[in-house]
C-alpha cells in the first residue's frame, strides 16, 4: 500500500507546484471583483444560500426567456 | 458499451467528488466558520493545527477530482457521440453555464481558499510551539472567506444548471 500510495504522493506534490506560480496573478484579478460584494458574503451564511437561490432563478429565468 | 460504461463511470466520479467537496464547503460556511470564533484561543489554535487541514485536504482534492472527471466526461462524450448535434444542445448549454461557475469555483480553492488557508494553519502550528510567533494576519482569514462565500453563492446556480442539463432541457427551448 505505501509502494502505491508514494508515486500518488508525488503527483500530488507536484499539482500543487504547478498551480503556485497561478495563486497570485489569479488573486490579483479576482479579489478585486469579489471584495465589492462583501455585503452579501459576510454574515449570516444563511444570507449567501437565499442570494445564491435567487441568483440561480435569474439566470434560469434569463435562459428560458432568451430561448 | 465499454463507452457507456467509461461515461457512466466518469459521471459517477465527478459526482461523488462533487458531493463531497461542496458538502465539504457547506460544512466550512455553515457550521466550522461561526463556531470557531466561540472556541477558546487554545482550542481554535489546536483545531486549526488537527482537525482544518484534514477538512482541507478532502475539500481541495475533491475539487480537484470533480474538475478533471468533469473535463474528461465532456471531452470523452463529445469524441465518443460527435461534437455535431453536441455543441448547441440543452445538455451541453446547461453543462457549459454549470461547469463555467464550477470552474471558477475550483479556481477559487486551488488559488486562493487554499493558499490563504495554509498560511494561517503554518501561523497557527508555530504558535503552538512558540506562544511569541506571530499570528496569523487577518487578511489571509478575510481574503479566504470571501472566496469561500463566492462559491457558496454560485453553487446552486452550479448544481441547477448541472442537473438541468439532464432533467430540465426544456429551459432551452
Amino acid at each position: 500500500m505505501t509502494v502505491l500510495l508514494q508515486p500518488i504522493t508525488l503527483v500530488f506534490m507536484l499539482i500543487e507546484l504547478l498551480m503556485r506560480p497561478f495563486e497570485a496573478p489569479y488573486q490579483a484579478i479576482m479579489m478585486p471583483l469579489y471584495r465589492p460584494l462583501s455585503p452579501i458574503l459576510i454574515g449570516k451564511p444563511s444570507k449567501v444560500i437565499v442570494a445564491s437561490i435567487i441568483l440561480a432563478a435569474v439566470i434560469g429565468v434569463i435562459v428560458a426567456v432568451s430561448h | 458499451m465499454a463507452w457507456e460504461y467509461y461515461l457512466g463511470s466518469l459521471r459517477w466520479l465527478h459526482i461523488l467528488a462533487g458531493i463531497t467537496w461542496i458538502g465539504l464547503l457547506y460544512y466550512f460556511n455553515f457550521v466550522q466558520t461561526p463556531s470557531f470564533p466561540k472556541l477558546q484561543a487554545g482550542s481554535r489554535r489546536d483545531a486549526f493545527v488537527n482537525l482544518v487541514p484534514s477538512a482541507l485536504w478532502w475539500f481541495r482534492w475533491a475539487a480537484m477530482v470533480t474538475f478533471l472527471a468533469g473535463v474528461a466526461w465532456i471531452i470523452s462524450r463529445g469524441v465518443h457521440l460527435g461534437w455535431d448535434g453536441y455543441v448547441g444542445s440543452a445538455s451541453f448549454n446547461s453543462i457549459m453555464v454549470g461547469g463555467g461557475f464550477g470552474i471558477f469555483m475550483f479556481l477559487n480553492v486551488w488559488l486562493i481558499i487554499w493558499p490563504n488557508q495554509k498560511k494561517i494553519i503554518a501561523a497557527n502550528a508555530a504558535q503552538m510551539e512558540n506562544p511569541d510567533a506571530p499570528g496569523p494576519d487577518p487578511q489571509w482569514a478575510s481574503t479566504a472567506a470571501i472566496a469561500s462565500r463566492v462559491n457558496t453563492l454560485l453553487s446552486v446556480p452550479m448544481l441547477f444548471f448541472m442537473v438541468a442539463a439532464r432533467n430540465m432541457p426544456a429551459i432551452w427551448q
